[in-house]
């Protein structure tokens, strides 16, 4: 199991690049068949576009099973909770599209 | 040529007298226009917006060769001090010759009162690591400090400077000279920014996605539409200036955004949208009271759909 703590990279996470950062972070971890826990204590805000970004493509890519089995996020408020929640039904919403 | 800035140069309601004096400069590009005069005579109050509106035009016309050694007419003193106050002095430097005008209407204090100021912020799309240095050095402390017991507020505001910041990155992608000021006191924050980059209308327009014939007040209205977004299959969502706008409106706020000759204005929930004198890119002004904040997740909540069909690992 590794932890991947969103404090460092700041208490708000707001720009693509940063998202990147993190997105790259939570893929490596898991290439090398880890567990992940994405912790947010301290984190103020995330952007919407930041939360499609990290979490949707994730979630499109490990399918729903393996992100519940892989992809454990603790200290999230519900604001985060919610903002997460959005980025993956966008990205769902995009597949959908995408596959239709 | 007098170019007259406004006597209350404070908040979006001096931004269309503004723009309509501003905008010929837009049509000088290229032109090095002799004897021009940034007016400010008959400014009395400058904010932050101000400040930030009369730096970006004189920057435009630097930088585009409008004008041929543009001056600054006005009360020295006053100026100087809101330059300082704003943290414009350091931009401004070279650009700002002084005169020996005898237009000075006597000694006018610049008032410095209880407000917090953040200084004039580059939303450079080449500095991410200094946008988001700048959030966590400048914004949280000062914020925090400032609504210490406003744990929301402090959500709220940085839930809308977020999404300002990325659809100005959406949208600014030509310009690198983005900036970013704000200020406020207990009861509110007022948070500007500028840019002469692409422009939501021109960025609209060029999306492929609507007829050429579409009317720039219609595109305005559809970037502020929830969904609605140039980069679509992207990790963009569209949300960002709706979700703003929705805040706005349940907080009894104000919220308005010029782009290329139109304006959109939200008053408290009261909507508007009417044309205006030209600006090229983009002006996003947003006060926000700070009692019964509204958080991101409170407008975005509803828009779940699929609560219980997405498993997710919250231990």
């Amino acid at each position: 199991m590794e932890t991947i703590t969103l404090e460092k990279y700041g208490h708000i996470i707001s720009d693509s690049s940063l998202g990147g950062s993190i997105l790259n972070d939570i893929s490596s971890a898991l290439s090398k068949g880890k567990a992940v826990t994405v912790d947010f204590q301290n984190v103020i805000s995330m952007a919407t576009f930041c939360s499609k970004q990290i979490f949707g493509s994730l979630y499109i890519r490990l399918t729903p099973q393996v992100f519940f089995d892989k992809i454990r996020m603790v200290n999230a408020s519900s604001d985060m909770k919610i903002i997460v929640r959005l980025g993956i039904e966008k990205a769902l919403s995009d597949q959908e599209v995408l596959v239709s | 040529m007098n170019i007259k800035l406004p006597r209350n140069f404070v908040n979006y309601n001096c931004i269309p007298e503004f723009l309509s004096e501003m905008e010929i400069m837009f049509k000088l590009k290229g032109k090095l226009k002799p004897d021009v005069v940034f007016d400010c005579t008959k400014i009395r109050k400058l904010s932050s917006l101000g400040a930030l509106l009369l730096y970006k035009s004189m920057d435009y016309s630097i930088h585009n060769n409008c004008f041929t050694n543009p001056e600054i007419n006005g009360n020295e003193l006053f100026l100087e001090s809101a330059w300082n106050h704003y943290g414009f002095s350091k931009y401004l430097k070279g650009y700002v010759k002084p005169t020996n005008s005898s237009d000075f209407n006597g000694y006018l204090k610049f008032e410095l009162t209880d407000k917090f100021v953040i200084a004039p912020q580059p939303l450079s799309r080449k500095e991410h690591n200094q946008v988001n240095k700048i959030l966590q050095t400048k914004f949280t402390p000062i914020l925090n400090e400032f609504y210490s017991n406003e744990e929301e507020a402090v959500r709220m505001i940085f839930g809308c400077v977020s999404e300002i910041i990325g659809n100005f990155w959406e949208h600014a992608n030509d310009d690198t000279r983005s900036l970013l000021v704000a200020e406020g006191n207990r009861k509110y924050i007022e948070i500007t920014c500028a840019d002469n980059g692409k422009g939501i209308i021109s960025t609209m327009r060029n999306s492929g996605k609507y007829k050429s014939s579409s009317s720039s007040e219609y595109l305005l209205r559809k970037a502020l539409t929830k969904g609605v977004t140039s980069k679509p299959f992207s990790s963009h969502m569209g949300y960002g200036l709706w979700i703003i706008d929705q805040i706005v409106s349940l907080t009894k706020g104000k919220f308005f955004v010029y782009s290329e000759g139109v304006y959109y204005g939200n008053n408290a929930g009261k909507e508007l949208m009417k044309k205006c004198g030209f600006w090229k890119g983009t002006i996003i002004y947003l006060f926000l009271p700070i009692d019964n904040p509204v958080l991101v997740s409170q407008v975005v909540e509803k828009e779940l759909l699929r609560k219980n069909d997405i498993l997710l690992n919250f231990g």
